[in-house]
């Protein structure tokens, strides 16, 4: 049978080459399609379920087995529409989640059923026209997760765990698989866990089975800073399920394509897979419906493809088979995007990701949360102090481990049970979950049952040899179906390798086993060939450290891309209790063994020497001990060690303070080397005395220092985390010169003098913590001799500018890591423009780009230019030639034209992704047969006043729910005041609020007034014309209105409130109102309030609000029944009313069918409200007294509520013009629904 | 009035009004969000994710609490939630209160730490 469907084994090998040919469909929203069937319950009953106990209406999935057509339809729909592969109707078929309808037990039948269904599908599409089709298996999120506790008040709680996620996904996979799924696709992960289970599920089936099929993983992004529920950062996402091996990442649901594009564009650049986005039909409207247009869409989708970002697109939420109709046509314009090289590296993730780069030397993983290697932490979890636990994990990593260790190996506890409950809470501390985690424990059970609490991507510490190469081979390919690296030790049956040839002999064939027989990646794997005490005095140890070095050189030469990790303070085990020479001992260590290639160390990175900052003498005599040079040099070094000893041995750099008596300069310079604060005021006071000025103290001793600094660091002999200490020592002798330095200038009038090569201003931006980048590039430039400010992270705007106009700076440079960074970043520089700034701006941080820089920043800054700097290596180029005024005119001018070049290519793309213009907006307006209608006309024109108005009436239309809701009852009046639990409470505050009601009817305290005006009207375009008369001649005023600007669907029309209203030649009217409680009330609170009576004070307020809510329902009631008239027969209840059962509305300004407040100043005219009845506009046009309320009539029967929604540049210009008010001030006023920069806000 | 709810002297108070006018009665210098009507709402329990993303009272106060973490941000002491626009407030103050509406997100948890429900206007 020529015409069947290829049968699956080659979907990967088939999907993989069509994909590097062009750009895949996926199908569009299932649930969109299902909602516009309409089905009632008993049409999702059908005859199977027809007694079933529950509602099951909503059980979108259930579909398959009760309206097996419709759906079939569904699919085969998509894929006439362009879809290569459409989503099996499984997206809640888990049992975990059917368990809502009570329907658990059929999971795998809905599974099997809906992958056969789509299948039949895809059959007959291929019938149709010959192109192949391919059915993705959809398993979707669950309503429970394992990596967070749903509870606030108890974080380490869980609803589930790893493996019961596991079993349940297990079973709609096997359904998806026996029912003929192509493919399998986890989607809209709002838990990365969770995922992580259900990889774990499918692998295991995949073994069982003996084939794969390929995986798709679509994450959802749900914040605006851009993490998923889980708070996992969409690069941290990638390195979690990484091992997954998917066929595609991406992103679908929660967001709109433009929206969605900067997340995508970071997966585009990390993922070495292909990428798949469905991305949502917009974010959701009033209604919860979706808006955005195929046509609009597509306009946005076509910027995915044509910056090459995505390989298969299809659609979430609120799309359907026209979207992706036109999604192929546009996506057929371009080429796929190519999956890019990734560099081999290491790659972990916490809630952030962290790679080991070049540019890391050496990874400090922090040592503080092991019981084995810290007493106190031991301490505190044998005594069950978990939150004091968890500060020790937070200052490790706020001191800058960037990976902490968890060791829970104890006798005395269950270390299973409280690795779990540790992990589990620290989970939901996001300052320490967002570095990864290294999981240690001898026994694998422990470290098995820490991989299945973290969501990110951990290392293993560790496995080895030492039970067999089955065990070793079993436990690695547990830990590579958890996605985890793995530290390996170097230890076989005959025990741990010591000698360099035993170490790298058992190195190597771990290395093979894991690569070549578990498919480990390499770069996913740490040697640890032990690090083993040496100078014990036994002459068999005496070469322990050379071993370690030596093997350490080999094993990074032959082995590719591993790493090397040790526990440095085995080696200087026999000095315990003498910390001078351990730290001495292992800053040799570490100098040597990091050449050499070892790149990660358990170190307290906190009690770390310089190495050269080491006494000579001593630094000699431990090389000698760890590179074994001379028989003598255990004797040596012991004998040194008495001397170095000293009285504190504890207190770590501080005991031997030698170098106070050194000179000032010198001092300064082993402060900053060393990151000690303790003496820096005191020295840099010291010297500023000596200094003629106290800025020479910055350009001479602080600045050498910082030179040394930078040339330790370029060396490898200065760490990262002793960085940031040097910089913190800088900053601190910094601030001790500036009130000397402002001193100065306000004696001098300004400052002169000392030479440095350039001013620079470094900060991160607001918002935005990460500052390793800008410290690097800061003492890269100090080194030069430049000046450098840091005003350190989340620096706002206004601090920037401040500082850098007192500080006359040359430079300004911002750092950003994270997204939201880059809009901060063009605030600065938008601000820059707007205070007149010329200075040089650079942008330097992970997540800037040349792009980014030329078309949202560069343009915002006209006074100075405006340079990207990749790395910290050109940063001195790029700042020499800024300040260099024979190179300047050239480079600026170079720059300048390469980025507008870039900016005019991107400006191209943008002007089509507009929302609807306002021409096409207007004819799309509400259409109604005028010619046919004839508009109800008002018993009377002009305006009518209430003096006053019977309270006791008024009461009858009181709302009462909202006065319960204000008093924290919870349920609706009348039901509450027999609610079981509340209804005492809410009895006895009823019985107050009725007694209060009945003294304010019998005293009358309240004096409502309102006044209520009808005028002809007829609409004049989008807006209404007033006329002072039925003979229309003479204009009255103008209402202006706003028309919405969404792409609409389904024929629904874009409104405005002038198309409820008669265009000119047919007779219409409008009307208009304000009500009030009247000024009594606050009279009346304050006497309460004087009286300490909070309550009733309260009380009173509350009754006034809501006698002017009842007053303006009432009266509207009156105005459809009596004054217009148009609803004489009308017989609602008050509820109905509170449903706005009725015809007719009655909108106010500021609100969202006229969201422009201004409009509020011709209703208070026309009704000359002030005079009339004392309610007036404050400035900002809110209304006083507060218990107010104003509106417009307006009676046509199809009138409905809507919002206007955002607004674009066209609209606004025009009714600025309409209005005769400036577009500026109009902007100022719609500020919120504006749907691009206004002008004002930028200078040009 | 009593403070219904006694929590940790650093968590932040939040106010919310439930009708027009009344944010008036709220401290003087407390940071307001105003809620608008036209933001969606679903029956409890069929939330979509989208909706977990916007519109939500914890996003919101997730997001000052970052705004306000700043250095030169005025702290944030106490916080008015205008919500008498809205048909029905229940369901948001629901999700202020600890532990009525599950933890959909790691940032449910910092913004239950962060903030405490301490009267209704």
């Amino acid at each position: 049978m020529s015409n069947r469907l290829p049968p699956r084994n080659d979907a990967r090998a088939a999907l993989t080459a069509a994909a590097n040919e062009r750009i895949l469909m996926l199908d569009g929203a299932m649930g969109t399609m299902i909602q516009q069937l309409k089905l009632d319950e008993a049409g999702y009953r059908g005859e199977r379920f027809k007694d079933w106990h529950r509602d099951v209406r909503g059980n979108n999935d259930l579909l398959i087995l009760t309206q097996p057509d419709a759906i079939r339809a569904i699919h085969l729909e998509y894929f006439l529409a362009g879809a290569d592969i459409c989503e099996s109707n499984t997206f809640s078929s888990t049992s975990i989640v059917q368990a809502d309808y009570g329907m658990e037990a059929l999971a795998y039948e809905l599974n099997f059923e809906g992958a056969k269904l789509a299948h039949e599908a895809a059959q007959l599409a291929f019938e149709t026209d010959g192109r192949r089709r391919f059915v993705a298996g959809a398993l979707g999120p669950l309503n429970k997760t394992a990596s967070m506790s749903t509870d606030v008040n108890n974080p380490g709680a869980r609803t589930t765990t790893f493996d019961q996620i596991a079993v349940s996904y297990a079973e709609a996979i096997n359904g998806l698989i026996d029912g003929g799924a192509d493919l399998l696709l986890f989607e809209t992960i709002t838990d990365t866990l969770n995922t992580k289970a259900g990889i774990f599920a499918a692998h295991k089936i995949f073994a069982e089975r003996g084939f794969e099929l390929p995986i798709m993983i679509s994450g959802t992004i749900t914040d605006l800073s851009g993490r998923t529920l889980s708070g996992q950062t969409p690069s941290a996402f990638w390195y979690s399920v990484r091992h997954a091996r998917p066929f595609t990442i991406g992103l679908n649901c929660a967001l709109g394509a433009n929206a969605m594009r900067p997340h995508v564009a970071e997966l585009s650049d990390v993922a070495d897979t292909f990428i798949c986005a469905y991305p949502n039909a917009g974010l959701p409207n009033e209604f919860g419906g979706y808006d955005e247009s195929p046509e609009f869409m597509a306009r946005q989708i076509e910027t995915f493809a044509r910056e090459g970002l995505v390989n298969i697109i299809g659609g979430c939420c609120g799309t359907t088979p026209d979207h992706i109709r036109a999604f192929a046509e546009v996506a057929a314009r371009h080429k796929p995007r190519k999956v890019p090289e990734v560099e081999t590296l290491l790659r972990l993730s916490g809630l952030e990701p962290f790679t080991l780069t070049e540019q890391i030397p050496f990874v400090n993983v922090g040592e503080r949360t092991n019981v084995t290697g810290s007493a106190r932490f031991r301490k505190l979890i044998t005594a069950g102090d978990y939150p004091a636990a968890l500060e020790v994990a937070r200052d490790q990593v706020a001191n800058g481990a960037q990976i902490i260790d968890v060791n829970m190996d104890e006798g005395l506890i269950d270390s299973e049970k409280v690795m779990v409950e540790f992990l589990n809470l620290l989970a939901a501390e996001p300052d320490i979950a967002r570095v990864p985690l290294m999981i240690d424990s001898s026994k694998f059970s422990v470290i098995e049952a820490g991989l299945k609490c973290v969501q990110g991507k951990p290392l293993v510490n560790s496995i080895s040899m030492k039970e067999g190469v089955d065990k070793f081979l079993e436990a690695a390919r547990l830990v590579r179906s958890y996605g985890a690296a793995v530290v390996v030790m170097a230890f076989d049956e005959q025990g741990q390798a010591d000698t360099e040839a035993r170490k790298v002999e058992i190195c190597t064939k771990a290395y093979k086993l894991l690569t070549e027989e578990v498919g480990f990646p390499a770069e996913d794997i740490v040697f640890d060939p032990n690090i083993f005490a040496v100078a014990t005095g036994i002459d068999e140890h005496r070469n322990y450290g050379v071993d370690f070095i030596e093997a350490t050189r080999k094993i990074k030469q032959t082995l590719p891309h591993v790493h090397i990790s040790g526990g440095v303070s085995n080696l200087s085990f026999s000095f315990r209790g003498n910390e001078p020479v351990r730290e001495a001992m292992h800053a040799v260590f570490l100098y040597h063994a990091i050449q050499a290639g070892m790149d990660m160390g358990i170190v307290n990175a906190g009690q770390l020497a310089v190495y050269d900052s080491l006494n000579p003498e001593l630094r000699e005599a431990c090389e000698d001990v760890i590179l074994n040079r001379r028989e003598d040099a255990t004797e040596r070094l012991l004998e040194l060690a008495e001397r170095y000893k000293g009285g504190a041995a504890q207190e770590g750099k501080a005991k031997d303070l030698t170098w106070r008596t050194k000179p000032v300069a010198e001092r300064i310079s082993h402060a900053l080397v060393n990151g000690i604060t303790e003496f820096i005021d005191a020295d840099t006071e010291e010297a500023r005395l000596e200094s003629a000025r106290p800025l020479h103290v910055i350009v001479g001793p602080l600045m050498a220092g910082m030179s040394v600094v930078g040339d330790l660091f370029g060396s490898g002999k200065m760490f990262l985390p002793q960085v940031v200490k040097s910089a913190r020592v800088m900053k601190q002798a910094v601030a001790h010169l500036l009130p000397f330095m402002e001193a100065e200038k306000d004696a001098n009038g300004e400052a002169t003098g000392v030479k440095s090569a350039g001013k620079i201003l470094m900060a991160t931006v607001k918002g935005d913590v990460h500052d390793i980048g800008k410290n690097i590039v800061g003492v890269v430039l100090a080194c030069n001799n430049y000046e450098i400010i840091d005003l350190g992270v989340m620096v706002p705007t206004a601090k920037i500018l401040e500082t850098a106009r007192r500080e006359k700076v040359d430079v300004i440079g911002l750092s950003g890591l994270i997204t939201p960074s880059l809009d901060e970043m063009v605030h600065v520089a938008s601000e820059m423009e707007r205070e007149g700034f010329s200075v040089p701006l650079l942008i330097g941080g992970a997540t800037t780009s040349r792009v980014h820089t030329a078309v949202k920043i560069h343009p915002q800054y006209h006074g100075g230019p405006t340079v990207h700097v990749h790395d910290a290596s050109r940063a001195v180029g790029v700042v020499s030639a800024l300040l260099s005024p024979e190179q300047r005119p050239a480079y600026v001018a170079d720059v300048k034209a390469e980025y507008e070049k870039v900016a005019a290519k991107h400006a191209q793309s943008e002007l089509e992704k507009q929302r609807l213009p306002l021409t096409s907006a207007r004819a799309n307006a509400f259409k109604t047969e005028w010619a046919s209608y004839t508009p109800p006309k008002p018993t009377f024109l002009g305006t009518k006043v209430f003096e006053s108005y019977d309270l006791t009436d008024l009461s009858r239309y009181i709302d009462w729910t909202p006065f319960f809701q204000a008093w924290e009852m919870k349920g609706r009046y009348p039901a509450i005041l027999e609610d079981a639990d509340q209804g005492p409470a809410a009895r006895q505050l009823w019985e107050d609020a009725q007694a209060m009601l009945r003294e304010v009817l019998q005293k009358n305290w309240f004096r409502p007034k309102a006044v209520i005006g009808f005028w002809p009207a007829n609409s004049v375009g989008d807006d209404i014309r007033l006329f002072t008369d039925d003979s229309r001649t003479e204009e009255l005023a103008t209402l202006f209105t706003l028309r919405q600007q969404l792409s609409k669907t389904g024929g629904k029309p874009s409104l405005a409130l002038s198309d409820f209203v008669a265009p000119v030649g047919t007779p219409d009217y409008v009307g208009a109102f304000v009500v009030t409680s009247g000024l009594e009330e606050h009279l009346i609170a304050e006497r309460f309030e004087r009286k300490n009576d909070d309550y009733s004070s309260i009380l009173i307020k509350a009754l006034a609000d809501r006698f002017a809510e009842a007053f303006a329902e009432a009266l509207h009631e009156r105005v459809r029944k009596e004054f217009w008239g148009y609803a004489k027969d009308e017989a609602i209840s008050p509820d109905e009313l509170i449903q706005e059962k009725y015809r007719g509305i009655r909108p106010a300004p500021g609100y969202p069918a006229q969201p422009d407040h201004t409009e509020k100043t011709t209703l208070f005219r026309l009704l000359n409200a002030k005079q009339r009845i004392g309610v007036e506009l404050t400035e900002s046009y809110a209304m006083w007294p507060g218990s107010s309320v104003s509106g417009l009539y307006f009676s046509h029967p199809e009138a409905y509520y809507f919002g206007v929604a955002k607004v674009e540049r066209d609209q606004v210009e025009d009714y600025a013009r309409r209005k005769g008010m400036s577009v500026r001030e109009v902007e100022r006023w719609l500020g919120p629904i504006l749907n691009y920069t206004p002008v004002s806000e930028k200078v040009s | 009035m009593a403070t219904p709810f006694d929590r940790a002297s650093s968590s932040i108070p939040v106010t919310v009004v439930t009708t027009l006018g009344a944010e008036r009665y709220a401290d003087p210098g407390a940071t307001v969000l105003r809620l608008d009507p036209a933001l969606h709402e679903h029956e409890p329990g069929s939330e979509c994710v989208a909706c977990a993303a916007r519109g939500d009272i914890r996003a919101m106060l997730f997001d000052l609490l970052q705004a306000s973490r700043q250095p030169g941000s005025n702290p944030v002491l106490s916080v008015v939630v205008d919500a008498s626009r809205l048909d029905d407030p229940k369901p948001l103050i629901d999700r202020l209160e600890r532990g009525v509406v599950p933890a959909f997100g790691l940032r449910d948890h910092t913004v239950a730490r962060s903030f405490h429900l301490s009267r209704i206007i």
